[in-house]
């Protein structure tokens, strides 16, 4: 990203920030698009701005997501490759609107809330898929590159450009190949991936640097002392680093030794780990633990993934709202976990549920 | 037969100033422009209005000239004319163009294009007219920092209309494969911009396009949508009756 952007964000923040646009005026979507560049481009966000936008209760996200999901414009239904702007427009469009996105991510998830399970934050993540499944069809990655211009510097690792297929020859992409050769993730980014799993393939990439592994082992040491979940790719990483095999995680409810042992069994505690990413793969993942089972849920698009195994379980189908979900009756040892992609590739590893511990 | 845009010249108080001169266009990219964008050329024939030039106060394009565009080049076509634009040849079936540009652009015969022309001549008026209309709009501007002009638009984005009548002027820079070009564009909160290529403070009319806007804070980003950052795009130059209006103080 050019100085003069980040300088040109940084005062829209500032002014934004001085402003008295609550979060349910009508305008507040522009806030949270400018949060979302400032997320994705790794630049702070003056506090009293950050709170005002993590004011923001569920009703007034549901209006935003909502409101951003109707401004998802029709995906060109053809291109004109000599020149353009109309597909320009639309495509600039779709990356603010991606901003929005990861604006509305972030304030669910101060709210305690995986956000691709609150509806209408799923539903506007849909409406820009379907967007460029759409626009797919006629536009090759690097042309999506060259129409967003300077906005491909608010890429975290490939993100919505994966959808796109490499088929023409660049010719010139100047930033894009100096972004890649030279990629460092932006503390935003780190924490991404650390919370979220995102970007793992760049990150992990740029962290075999031994000053780099450092780096990003003492974000995930601080952000575990302040009990801040870590994504399941942060962890395979940590303990991948620590020549550990496998994740463990204290947290089957006390009531399932009770069960074990035929006494009551309380079904209605539960634990949920929220896993990230899963891997590189386009695939979402949460763990619900109760005294009796455990069960995997991946949200993904049906056309992203092939199948999903917990255990000695598999599923190849989603259900209507793209949930993988596979139970497991409590499994007491490792467990694996493998999410096949629709190219084949998979993404492994092996968890272990123990006992959750007294609080 | 040809064209001038616009028809006089606009010099624009930015910084530093920018001149939008006559400029005499060769017909044949004219046609093609207006084909394309109020003619919906690129749109399947039910959507040819996609961009909404026919809802514009006044419309730019009515059906019924389109609908007599379509009858004058299929009877130019049984003639023995040669159009290969799918949407206006057949417009029962007539699937978008793909991959190409539009032959009116290069490959159609010069006898057409000139036909083209006259055939569409009151809607090239007014069409022209809009670039005219949007430079007006600015030629008083206020030059205001980006970051302001955000604060203020966003503010300003609600369903009451305040956007309405305001139009911006931003400079930024796009890149193509082979080449980058300063650009300079006015957009309106209906959705009509006007692109124009900047040589030498010089303001070269590129295209005039429209895409509604779906909600108030649609209309807003694209008024402030800039792209690439150029030396000049730290600031944007607002019409003055509307900055006026938002009693928001001048920097």
């Amino acid at each position: 990203m050019s100085i003069s952007l980040h300088d040109h964000l940084r005062s829209t923040l500032d002014e934004l920030a001085a402003s008295d646009i609550a979060m349910t005026a009508p305008g507040a979507s522009l806030l949270v698009q400018q949060y979302g560049d400032a997320l994705r481009a790794g630049i702070t966000v003056p506090t009293a701005l950050r709170k005002r936008l993590h004011s923001a209760n569920l009703e007034t996200l549901r209006a935003l997501a909502e409101e951003a999901e109707h401004d998802v414009e029709p995906a060109p239904s053809s291109v004109d490759p000599f020149d353009d702007p109309t597909v320009e427009f639309v495509l600039r469009a779709r990356d603010q609107l991606e901003s929005v996105l990861v604006g509305l991510r972030r304030i669910a998830l101060v709210h305690g809330l995986v956000s691709d399970e609150f509806d209408p934050i799923y539903s506007l993540a849909q409406a820009l898929a379907r967007f460029d499944e759409q626009a797919s069809k006629h536009l090759a990655r690097n042309r999506v590159e060259q129409l967003i211009a300077e906005r491909m510097s608010f890429q975290a690792g490939d993100g919505w450009l994966a959808r796109y297929p490499h088929r023409d020859a660049v010719v010139d992409r100047p930033e894009v190949t100096l972004h890649a050769e030279t990629f460092r993730p932006t503390s935003e980014q780190l924490t991404h991936w650390a919370t979220q799993g995102v970007g793992a393939h760049r990150i992990e990439a740029w962290a075999k640097d031994d000053e780099a592994t450092l780096e990003a082992t003492a974000l995930l040491e601080a952000l575990d002392a302040e009990r801040v979940p870590l994504s399941l790719n942060a962890l395979r990483w940590s303990r991948a680093q620590k020549r550990l095999a496998q994740i463990e995680w204290a947290a089957r409810p006390k009531a399932s030794l009770a069960a074990a042992t035929g006494t009551i069994h309380d079904a209605t505690q539960t634990r949920t780990i929220d896993l990230g990413q899963l891997g590189d793969t386009r695939a979402v993942g949460r763990l619900i633990v109760t005294a009796a089972k455990t069960t995997l849920r991946v949200r993904a698009e049906r056309s992203a993934v092939r199948s999903v195994q917990f255990g000695d379980r598999t599923t190849s189908e989603p259900d209507a709202r793209d949930l993988w979900s596979v139970d497991l009756d409590a499994p007491h040892g490792p467990v694996e976990l493998v999410v096949t992609s629709a190219n084949g590739e998979s993404f492994r590893c092996t968890i272990v549920i123990g006992p959750a511990l007294e609080e | 037969m040809s064209v001038t845009v616009p028809s006089r010249e606009f010099r624009l108080p930015t910084n530093p100033t920018l001149v939008a001169s006559p400029l005499v266009l060769n017909v044949r990219p004219w046609v093609g422009h207006i084909v394309k964008h109020p003619l919906g050329a690129l749109e399947s024939p039910t959507q040819w209005n996609a961009e909404g030039f026919d809802r514009l106060d006044p419309p730019v394009v009515k059906a019924s000239e389109r609908d007599a565009f379509v009858t004058f080049v299929q009877d130019s076509n049984a003639r023995g004319g040669a159009c290969g634009v799918p949407s206006i040849c057949d417009p029962v079936s007539g699937e978008a163009q793909l991959e190409q540009p539009l032959p009116c652009f290069g490959v159609c015969p010069s006898v057409l294009v000139l036909g083209c022309r006259q055939q569409l001549s009151a809607l090239s008026d007014r069409y022209a007219a809009l670039v005219d209309e949007l430079l007006a709009s600015v030629s008083d501007g206020v030059v205001v920092p980006r970051a302001k002009a955000f604060a203020a638009i966003a503010r300003a984005a609600t369903p009451a209309g305040t956007l309405d009548g305001l139009a911006v002027l931003a400079v930024g820079v796009r890149i193509n494969s082979s080449y980058t070009d300063v650009v300079a564009k006015v957009s309106r909160a209906d959705g009509v911009r006007v692109d124009f290529y900047v040589r030498s403070r010089t303001l070269r009319w590129r295209t005039t396009m429209r895409r509604i806007p779906r909600s108030p804070t649609a209309a807003a980003r694209q008024l402030l949508d800039v792209p690439r950052d150029d030396s000049m795009s730290a600031t944007v130059l607002v019409a003055r009756s509307w900055w006026q209006q938002q009693q928001v103080p001048n920097r």
